[in-house]
């Protein structure tokens, strides 16, 4: 019954969101009030320094939301957990309280997982930055030409948000004054702040600061670093391939057996008493470290 | 229930099973990637450099090749943690020039203090006086020794990691020499976005050339002390431009294609060969241990059911 009055509830909030929102396209004054209000507060927290700070994690780990927004997917996620808590029996605040300590323990899971994607994704960009900013040099243009015209020409070649985001930060840079391959670093240490100098988008912004000696010879030798990481690239995605079979059997192999072991135990009372005692249970502990170690084994043997 | 099972109630035994699992896990993902988990500070170096005090008295604790070694290594691996505690025995050093073989012994007496303090108060516990004094004197001497195996890992990890890069830097280096800077110049910036070993020889070898050095021996010296290999054919192009005046530019790329040719080639190579291996040691070791584990589950149900 619990588990019935929380789900009509839940069923409730969305029925009316839905509406809400529908209201509000269908009559751009209509509903202004309350979203209003909603928005002024989600705002409030985007400016607040948790927001900032979570802004920042979400960009490093490139989910583009606003914080308060994955705020609100957070709650979105903790109402059906915390109702299939209640309906396994658990108290309506303890349901509560365990479901947003398990969401949130993801989401922040998530995003340290995530953490290096920010770097991930420049550098995937790193050639079509290179081959934006060298069309500007190969036509005698200055740094800051080039800059301004690979900002300004970022989103007709969709070049996607992490591209636009370095060069629309270094076009500003530009054009209040500052120097172009200073500009062009800033903004990839804003957007990256663990930037590798081996990067290549670090290797991308020490090539385009030549251009203050030779903008021609620049202009070729970012042409070249384009081909020379998508060449790197190219041949991580062959190698990949030719040991995908056994990257992935590595894996599914020990998840399968898991998988089993797991059936076993949950059919078989007598199995699962056996297993979490003497002697099966270490011997079950040291085969586990044994098969996740050569698991990682093989796929660092294969990998490198 | 069984005399040998636990009154635990079986929920509370399933999960910590489970977490008992996943923190081993967590801690074998750990001590396989490494990482920069721990960064002593400036008490650590102040350990360092008093420990390196008392080292400095015993004998053990030195190696002989320690004056050409050292230098070359922290070169190399500069984010290994033994080189990260020379570092942090560097920061709190008076002494300028640092000695590093003082504290690289320092560092040998700190991690020989700390393998054989735990190991002792263990073996004193659950062996006979004898017995813990021979696993103390072992695990000293293990301690001991880790940072040297450490650190030359951590070398030859970027030794190779140099290898592989290396058509990156001299891609670099020929865009820094068509745009006219000068080589000494050109190494120093290059060396700003190289791996370590690359870097390494690159800035030495031009703090030899800016001190009159012939560009090509500084090169080729420098080559072989930090292993690149692919470094040499830059040294011989130096030296026809030098001779010859051919420009130095379109040379280093033709250098750096026939570099990344030769790594794409040995990198497919390598992974046609590890392959086979990789499913060997799936289908020879993973399948039947995970295999064996199911069985065994299975023939202590039965056992365990009265079926047997």
């Amino acid at each position: 019954m619990t588990l019935l009055a929380l789900c009509c509830c839940v069923g409730a909030l969305a029925l009316a969101a839905r509406d809400l929102r529908h209201a509000r396209a269908a009559t751009p004054g209509g509903g202004v009030h309350a979203l209003g209000r909603l928005q002024r507060v989600a705002a409030r927290y985007d400016r607040s320094r948790p927001g900032r700070r979570l802004a920042n994690r979400l960009w490093r780990a490139q989910v583009h939301m606003s914080p308060a927004a994955w705020r609100f997917a957070q709650a979105l996620a903790l109402a059906p957990l915390a109702t299939a808590l209640a309906g396994f029996g658990m108290d309506a605040v303890p349901a509560l309280v365990s479901a947003s300590t398990a969401v949130r323990v993801v989401s922040a899971l998530t995003l340290y997982l995530r953490r290096h994607a920010s770097g991930a994704a420049l550098d995937r960009v790193a050639p079509d930055l290179a081959r934006a900013l060298s069309t500007e040099l190969a036509a005698w243009g200055s740094g800051g030409q080039a800059v301004t015209v690979a900002a300004s020409r970022a989103s007709a070649w969709s070049a996607g948000p992490m591209a636009s985001h370095v060069l629309q930060a270094a076009a500003a840079r530009v054009v209040l004054g500052g120097d172009a391959s200073s500009s062009l670093h800033r903004a990839m240490l804003d957007s990256v702040p663990r930037l590798h100098p081996t990067a290549a988008a670090a290797r991308v912004g020490a090539v385009f600061a030549l251009h203050r000696h030779d903008s021609a010879a620049t202009a070729q030798a970012l042409d070249r670093l384009a081909a020379a990481v998508e060449a790197e690239a190219a041949l991580r995605s062959d190698v990949s391939v030719a040991v995908a079979e056994v990257r992935m059997s590595a894996v599914a192999v020990p998840l399968l057996a898991a998988a089993t072991l797991a059936l076993l135990l949950a059919t078989d009372h007598a199995a699962l008493i056996a297993a979490l005692s003497p002697p099966l249970l270490p011997l079950i502990g040291a085969a586990v470290l044994v098969v996740a170690s050569m698991s990682i084994g093989v796929r660092r043997l294969v990998s490198t | 229930m069984t005399p040998t099972s636990l009154d635990l109630p079986i929920a509370m035994r399933v999960g910590s099973v489970v977490c008992g699992t996943l923190l081993m896990l967590a801690a074998l993902r750990l001590a396989v990637r490494g990482g920069r988990w721990f960064t002593p500070g400036t008490l650590g170096g102040r350990v360092v450099v008093n420990s390196a005090r008392i080292a400095a008295r015993l004998t053990p604790l030195h190696r002989m090749r320690d004056v050409t070694s050292v230098p070359t290594r922290l070169a190399l691996a500069p984010d290994c943690w033994a080189a990260r505690w020379i570092g942090a025995g560097i920061g709190a050093d008076e002494s300028h020039p640092p000695d590093l073989r003082r504290l690289i012994a320092g560092v040998r007496l700190v991690s020989a203090a700390a393998c054989a303090a735990p190991v002792a108060l263990v073996a004193l516990a659950a062996f006979p006086a004898p017995s813990a004094v021979v696993i103390a004197a072992l695990a000293l001497a293990v301690g001991a020794t880790l940072p040297d195996l450490a650190l030359g890992a951590a070398a030859r990890k970027a030794r190779r990691a140099g290898v592989d890069d290396a058509a990156a830097s001299v891609d670099m280096l020929a865009a820094t020499a068509s745009a006219g800077l000068s080589l000494p110049e050109a190494m120093v910036l290059t060396a700003g976005h190289a791996p370590p070993a690359v870097a390494a020889a690159l800035r030495a070898a031009a703090v030899r050339r800016a001190m009159g050095e012939d560009a090509r021996t500084a090169l080729c010296s420098e080559t072989q002390r930090y292993g690149v290999a692919s470094l040499a054919d830059v040294a011989q192009a130096v030296e026809r431009q030098q001779r010859l005046g051919v420009p130095l530019g379109p040379e280093l790329h033709r250098i750096a294609e026939r570099v990344r040719a030769e790594h794409r080639t040995a990198a497919l190579r390598r992974a046609a060969r590890r392959g086979p291996l990789g499913t060997i040691a799936v289908a020879l070791l993973i399948a039947p241990l995970c295999v064996a584990v199911v069985i065994a589950c299975l023939v202590g149900g039965i056992a365990g059911g009265g079926g047997l």
